[in-house]
């Protein structure tokens, strides 16, 4: 059984800009992933090469062991994009209908509506539609042709927190199904909700990058006071200081024996967010 | 590979649907429906029907004369409005980008605009028919 979706080696050019170099990657059937990076990471364009929407420079991409461009694949596959637009003039249920008509076994149209909670909307036009219930209609039309596997591109972009919960949620429902979901997106908590980044379960990377964050606050420090610390990152914005580190006890007293002086002294376990911002400036640096 | 029964969706009902869904989109604008079901009708009414029986060349009246100019005329508003308009207003606003992702075939798409041409500017050729509204459609 091939992988559900497979990049090998696949690098892409526009002009001179090198948006992937190299990247090899198989999504499984059944596997929950979200690909996490800062805006020009490359995850849209890793998305328009499995979907076959763009070629690769060199390199391969690959639906189901088939070539993207495939209808056999492609009828297989649900796709949310980023930035997409649909024709306005025609109301909700008779779009679900027409996206419907593409695949081979789709779902009812009314479980494909209620899935995206748009039930209210059926019979709106799809120019009369919030920001926001558009973004769900959209997921009805990923969802309707009830596939194997579902891409979604940053699909709560423009959400509100209530919006983007309960769109997790549905996400989630769907996934809870048994199908593939793969999702691009940069609100972390997102990720962190039990889904899979990359390569590595969410506790593995913060585990992996930096288990504690040391908070204080401290006058006049500069960078130099940190050398020779056992912390991943630093940060100082006036006069708070965050540190990133595995050992928060000898960084502690390491700083006591230096004698700096500190108050608001705040050890916690780092979120996501924070390994990923220490993951990624560290590639920077490298 | 092997193992993989081929599973699309059969053509012609996606092309029927997207052909249903084409005539909609342009049919729920009123600068569509005006100017090339509403016009034509009216002109045919107004110049056609008075001297319908004149004859312009050896067998051919001006009835028949006019109603084939008049139905090219609206033809052709399709053509500039479905393939020229639609097209480019969708790829102004990605839309053909969600298509590309979707198992619809691209020849599908265009054939559904090519499709309904002849069928919408159908009214011209039958101008006793009731002349459609064009207001908004409610199905």
């Amino acid at each position: 059984m091939p992988p559900a979706a497979q990049l090998i080696d696949a690098t892409k050019k526009y002009g001179s800009v090198e948006a992937l170099k190299g990247v090899s990657f198989d999504i499984e059937l059944g596997e929950v992933v979200a690909m996490l990076g800062p805006n020009g990471a490359g995850k849209t364009t890793s998305i328009s090469l499995l979907l076959g929407m763009r070629n690769p420079t060199s390199g391969k991409a690959l639906l189901f062991g088939l070539d993207p461009k495939d209808l056999n694949a492609r009828s297989r596959v649900g796709v949310m994009l980023q930035e997409s637009g649909i024709p306005q003039m025609l109301k909700v249920r008779e779009i679900v209908d027409l996206f419907r008509s593409y695949y081979p076994k789709p779902m009812a149209r009314d479980r494909a509506i209620a899935m995206a909670g748009l039930e209210e909307k059926a019979n709106a036009l799809v120019k009369e539609l919030s920001g926001g219930q558009r973004q769900r209609l959209y997921f009805a039309l990923a969802v309707c042709g009830d596939p194997e596997v579902l891409f979604l591109d940053e699909p709560t972009v423009g959400m509100d927190v209530e919006g983007r919960r309960s769109f997790i949620e549905r996400i989630a429902e769907f996934a809870g199904l048994g199908r593939t979901v793969v999702l691009t997106t940069h609100y972390l908590e997102e990720a962190d909700r039990g889904l899979v980044i990359a390569d590595a379960s969410p506790q593995e990377i913060k585990s992996k990058v930096a288990g504690k964050r040391v908070r204080f606050k401290s006058a006049a420090l500069t960078d130099k006071d940190f050398v020779g610390l056992p912390v991943t990152t630093s940060a100082i914005d006036d006069h708070h200081v965050q540190l990133l580190t595995n050992d928060p006890e000898a960084v502690l007293k390491e700083l006591f024996r230096r004698g700096i002086d500190i108050t608001e002294l705040e050890v916690a376990g780092a979120d996501l967010e924070d390994a990923f911002i220490s993951m990624t400036t560290h590639k920077v640096g490298a | 590979m092997a193992a993989m029964v081929v599973r699309r969706a059969p053509v012609l009902p996606m092309l029927a649907s997207q052909t249903w869904a084409e005539f909609l989109k342009l049919w729920r604008v009123p600068a569509f429906t005006l100017t090339s079901i509403f016009l034509p009708v009216m002109f045919y009414a107004f110049i056609g029907i008075g001297q319908s029986k004149e004859i312009v060349s050896p067998g051919v009246t001006f009835g028949a004369y006019f109603l084939a100019s008049m139905a090219v005329y609206s033809v052709a508003n399709v053509m500039v409005f479905s393939f020229g308009i639609t097209v480019a207003t969708e790829r102004g606003m990605k839309t053909d980008m969600l298509m590309r992702a979707t198992p619809l075939p691209a020849l599908v798409y265009l054939l559904s605009k090519a499709c309904w041409a002849p069928y919408r500017s159908s009214p011209p050729a039958s101008p006793l028919v009731t002349s459609p509204v064009p207001t908004r459609l409610s199905r």
